[in-house]
């Protein structure tokens, strides 16, 4: 009888054992927790068009293709589709002097004419004067290429979010494929809003 | 006596096994991805390539065969040099008739090429499981004595 009553003690001892199954089983359910709670705090997603310009050699102008998926920076997750690409020269801007120089001959020719000129002649002139001056040149051997993709990206106050990065127009996004990455410039976003869903 | 001692001893056994696979079942969530790679994804070896522009004459004489590369984020292990180029940059400036002219640099390029074991996945090659890798990727990695901040040009697997 009084081995029973000590059995019946052993079994109901809360051991150190039993506290830490406790504690393991605990964390568990805390952790599972955390992250359904974080999941539900991801931002809400929101279909979008957006374009992208790059400045590339020429040899590399198809780095990126219509139809290309494109990928999160780290290549696991999709965010959209390349639907369109297009190219156009990259030029910038010179000073032509050589223009300078035949409107300082002609305003000597004119001088020696002795033509008098009006105020609003004068400034008409300089305006023309600085148009001519400013020519904008081809640079060879690369290409402005713009893509525009269309996929689903992050949004959450007003923020489209890509790469774990929030970005609007001007901004320089990174736009990876399969085949290729690179930075380019965002040149536009709106919102497909009629396929706009929370996650 | 003996029967309460021998219920004891077994009911330890049984605590230890549930107390394991707790563990186990934990670390499994924690790391199922990993595991996941592990298990899916076989390692196989891979040669990239990659640039570096606008070094210096020092750090460019810096780098040679047989060094070992490292990202500079998290120290992993990015592969070990097999071939260096170097080059002097070549750089133009606009002159004031438009016209352009091109002149030796002081600054070089480096052009290497870089061993490294990997994992090819449904999208591409990632080097240690994090850093995926495609040309135009710009990773900044160091040797033991250089840092650079390299894009990268081609990678075959």
């Amino acid at each position: 009888m009084k081995n029973r009553k000590s059995v019946n003690n052993v079994n109901k001892k809360f051991t150190a054992i039993d506290l830490l199954i406790c504690l393991l089983f605990l964390s568990a359910v805390v952790y599972m927790g955390i992250r359904i709670f974080q999941n539900e705090k991801l931002k809400d997603e929101s279909n979008v068009s957006f374009d992208v310009s790059f400045v590339f050699s020429e040899d590399n102008k198809e780095a990126f293709k219509i139809g290309d998926i494109v990928l999160t920076a780290d290549g696991k997750d999709e965010v959209g589709k390349i639907t369109n690409v297009s190219y156009s020269d990259v030029t910038e801007k010179n000073f032509d002097l050589s223009v300078k120089e035949e409107i300082i001959s002609e305003d000597i020719f004119e001088d020696s004419s002795e033509i008098i000129e009006n105020d609003f002649s004068n400034e008409q002139k300089e305006t023309e004067t600085s148009k001519a001056l400013v020519t904008e040149t081809v640079i060879k051997g690369y290409v402005n290429v713009t893509l525009t993709v269309v996929g689903t990206l992050e949004y959450d106050n007003g923020k489209y979010y890509l790469n774990g990065s929030s970005f609007k127009i001007d901004d320089e996004i990174e736009i990876t494929t399969k085949n290729y990455s690179s930075f380019g410039k965002c040149i536009s976003i709106s919102s497909l809003k009629e396929n706009t869903k929370s996650e | 006596m003996g029967a309460i001692m021998s219920r004891k001893i077994k009911f330890n056994v049984l605590d230890f096994c549930i107390v394991l696979f707790a563990i186990l079942t934990i670390l499994s969530t924690f790391f199922w991805k990993d595991i996941r790679s592990k298990l899916t994804f076989d390692e196989k070896n891979a040669e990239y390539s990659f640039i570096v522009t606008g070094l210096t004459k020092e750090a460019a004489e810096g780098v040679s065969v047989g060094n070992n590369l490292y990202f500079s984020e998290d120290g992993t292990f990015a592969g070990k040099i097999e071939s260096v180029s170097t080059e002097r940059e070549i750089r133009s400036v606009s002159l004031v008739d438009g016209e352009k002219a091109e002149y030796e640099s002081d600054f070089y390029i480096l052009r290497c090429k870089v061993d490294i074991k990997g994992k090819e996945k449904e999208n591409g090659f990632y080097i240690d499981d994090r850093y995926f890798t495609v040309p135009g990727k710009k990773f900044s990695l160091e040797t033991d004595s250089v840092k650079l901040f390299v894009e990268i040009t081609s990678i075959n697997y």
